[in-house]
């Protein structure tokens, strides 16, 4: 652990993509969050997909305007978001002016964007254009080869998206719940809908170099996923989510720069995915396990209630309070409902609520009776 | 040779998927083609792991049981209600995936099994690599992929009512006592076994492309189920052959040019097809529109003729202000209105004819 601070504080590159990686994460993870609660979070997939062509298109561009091939990550980044607005304002298109789903254009414009990119990508591969080898590390990421002008780039870039986001915060919030209630208050759906998506295409841009176009969008699902699990509220969900993504972003790309031949794509988004699962099986709220311990509570509790209001009911109609107790055939008969009366009164026993007095015999305590009494009264209620 | 053995492949691949496709976009799944053809990789390569051989019907095993593994975790971790099903997906397949890649390179970064080529695939080498049936020789993967078709085939006319159903309305198929579960899976393993029957010699853009954008086209066509399948099998060939030559022409790879295609020919229907066509569509509109021009037109003039402010109502030069239009739009309409005598003018006050009320009437 020491090793890698000191590392990080000494070593160049190692510094870059660390500054870099926590940036894409708080950049995708809080932009994310409002992807996610629009149901849209395949829209990332379609998005960063997409972006391919953009970046291929502006490096054939260039070449072809300077003879060279761009070395420049910024104008590359400019291609992604636009090619990646341009996907997104396609797919609404297709989208209200025909028959076709929002599914299906979804799939088909990822499929010609990004298969025009990769046919673009191949032909530049077989070419002989200088600075080409950058280019497909776009596919699968590669922390190394961020720079210093690109953390420079993504912070301009994030801090833009995120600045929107702060001063748009109320618009975003009304359009993503209630955009019909947002239109009566002035909140221009349309608009809206155009920056939120241009908003989330920045985010994703930022994490291309280091991610990848193919799994960029679990970067902008995994995180609000988990985020979702801890709260109720959209502004700590949105403070959490960007958190889990930075620290994603930052345990997969130092992973993957400290362990050779580990690509830095795929390692965040395990990270991510299993910060996920780890959210909703242990969220206190909403998570798997607390639900299945409140479910055995409740299971135990109606156990207890049954047998104790018949035992009850037994005792209060017998004058027999202080002499003998019942066997547990005759407190099964007592209640239609079908339960494990054995079950019931080993639970029981190891409350101190019933006393076993002869063999078979069972009794109410004190606090037996107390309790009972309690449930009568919540029942009367 | 290696050229016609090429588009016999991407052929084959083509109508496997488009007949798959037409089903999925019907379902609304049209995005599980892009998951599953990520998330079968692991499946693949563990399977490469243990049999070692690139040929083996192993894999494909492997990616179909893959396929089916995403299916499954979507739907446990839709089930918990926890997130939304869009949110499960994005969330499973990049794990898949990206594990799949990981495997790849901390085990088999020495053997024949790029990135790149997952991707892309290697329709070229599949082009060369050959075995001889009947005396004839051909690809090694046209055996395979032409069982993956038969399959697509048999599967589709065996649940076609079962599949029509459950698409079009799940509520009645349940109450008919199908299981939409099961053929839910069966659909899904389906596609699985048919995309990575495709993803070897096709790369997973191929698959994507050529399931979801040949079966939208068709979809834009007709209201014909049947036909379209031929439809968009039809449009599946065309674009492979296309493509091939689209992508030799600038020396790329075919699978990417194939894509392209498809989008373009989806673009054409997009603006072309007779019926939902976007220039049909908005020239109907235009023609709504003056429609209503004119019956506004009509029925001003009819509520006021014979009435004592007809003359400073139903005046040609001053009616554009009554009914609030620019004067532009009120001398084209009138302009029409006179030609076809639905209107008359006398002493510059309009008046309508009979044919105008039968105009007003018939079209109503």
């Amino acid at each position: 652990m020491e090793d890698i601070i000191k590392l990080l504080l000494t070593d160049y590159t190692l510094r870059n993509v660390a500054i870099g990686a926590s940036i894409l994460g708080l950049v995708s993870g809080s932009l994310g969050t409002f992807a996610f609660l629009r149901k849209e979070s395949l829209m990332g997939d379609v998005v960063a997909h997409s972006s391919l062509l953009g970046i291929t298109l502006i490096f054939i561009l260039t070449y072809l305007l300077t003879g060279m091939g761009l070395k420049n990550e910024p104008m590359l980044m400019l291609g992604a978001v636009i090619s990646g607005i341009i996907a997104m304002i396609f797919v609404s298109k297709i989208t209200s002016d025909s028959r076709i789903k929002s599914d299906s254009a979804m799939g088909i414009i990822l499929a010609i964007f990004f298969g025009g990119g990769m046919f673009l990508l191949t032909m530049i591969q077989q070419s002989n254009i200088e600075n080409k080898a950058g280019l497909s590390s776009y596919l699968f990421g590669s922390a190394a080869t961020i720079s210093h002008q690109n953390v420079w780039m993504m912070s301009v870039l994030g801090f833009i998206a995120v600045l929107l986001m702060f001063i748009f915060w109320k618009e975003f919030k009304v359009h993503t719940f209630d955009p019909d209630f947002g239109e009566t208050i002035g909140v221009n759906r349309k608009n809206t809908n155009l920056l939120i998506i241009s908003v989330i295409v920045i985010a994703i841009v930022i994490g291309l170099q280091a991610v990848g176009v193919i799994l960029m969008v679990a970067l902008i699902v995994a995180p609000p996923s988990a985020a979702r699990q801890w709260t109720n509220n959209l502004k700590i969900m949105t403070i959490i989510s960007a958190i889990i993504g930075l620290v994603s972003g930052l345990i997969g790309a130092i992973a993957s720069s400290l362990v050779s031949n580990l690509p830095t794509g795929p390692t965040i988004v395990l990270v991510a995915t299993f910060i996920f699962i780890i959210s909703v099986l242990f969220s206190p709220k909403r998570g798997i396990i607390s639900e299945l311990i409140r479910k055995y509570k409740d299971k135990r509790r109606i156990l207890i209630s049954l047998a104790l209001s018949d035992m009850y009911y037994l005792e209060m109609n017998h004058d027999d309070r202080m002499s003998f107790g019942h066997s547990s055939k005759v407190i099964d008969k007592m209640n239609p409902i079908n339960y494990n009366i054995q079950k019931s009164l080993t639970i029981m026993k190891s409350e101190g609520l019933v006393n076993e007095v002869a063999k078979d015999n069972w009794k109410l305590t004190d606090k037996g009776i107390d309790r009972a009494k309690m449930i009568q009264q919540e029942k009367g209620n | 040779m290696v050229e016609f053995n090429i588009i016999l492949i991407s052929s084959f691949t083509a109508v496997s998927c488009a007949i798959a496709g037409v089903f999925l976009i019907l379902r609304r799944m049209s995005l599980m083609s892009d998951a599953i053809s990520h998330a079968v990789l692991p499946g693949i390569i563990v399977a490469f792991l243990l049999v070692e051989d690139r040929t083996s019907p192993l894999l494909i095993f492997g990616a179909a049981l893959s396929g089916l593994i995403l299916v499954y975790l979507t739907e446990l971790i839709h089930k918990t209600k926890l997130v939304k099903e869009d949110a499960a997906v994005g969330l499973v397949f990049p794990a898949m995936f990206s594990f799949g890649v990981i495997l790849i390179t901390q085990y088999l970064s020495s053997v024949h099994f790029h990135e790149h080529s997952v991707l892309v695939g290697d329709i070229n080498l599949s082009a060369i690599n050959l075995i001889d049936i009947f005396g004839f020789s051909l690809p090694k993967a046209i055996p395979i992929l032409s069982v993956v078709l038969l399959l697509n085939i048999i599967f589709i006319s065996i649940f076609f009512k079962e599949l029509k159903l459950t698409t079009f309305d799940a509520g009645l198929a349940a109450a008919f006592g199908f299981s939409p579960v099961l053929l839910h899976y069966l659909f899904m393993s389906l596609i699985s076994i048919t995309a990575v029957a495709s993803f070897d010699t096709a790369g997973s853009i191929l698959v994507i492309a050529l399931m979801i954008a040949p079966a939208a086209s068709a979809y834009l066509l007709t209201n014909n189920l049947t036909l379209m399948f031929l439809i968009s099998g039809i449009i599946g060939i065309v674009s492979s052959v296309l493509g091939f030559y689209f992508s030799f022409w600038l020396n790329s790879t075919p699978s990417g040019g194939i894509a392209v295609i498809t989008g373009l020919i989806f673009l054409l229907t997009y603006l072309f097809s007779p019926k939902y066509g976007l220039i049909i569509k908005s020239l109907k509109q235009k023609r709504q529109r003056e429609e209503f021009y004119i019956k506004v037109l009509i029925m001003h003039i009819l509520n006021h003729q014979n009435t004592e402010i007809a003359e400073i109502e139903n005046q040609k030069s001053g009616i554009y202000h009554h009914l609030k239009w620019s004067g532009e739009r009120a001398e084209k309409v009138i302009d029409y209105c006179l030609k076809n005598n639905y209107i008359f003018e006398n002493h510059g006050i309009l008046s309508v004819s009979e044919s105008g009320k039968q105009f007003l009437n018939n079209r109503d």
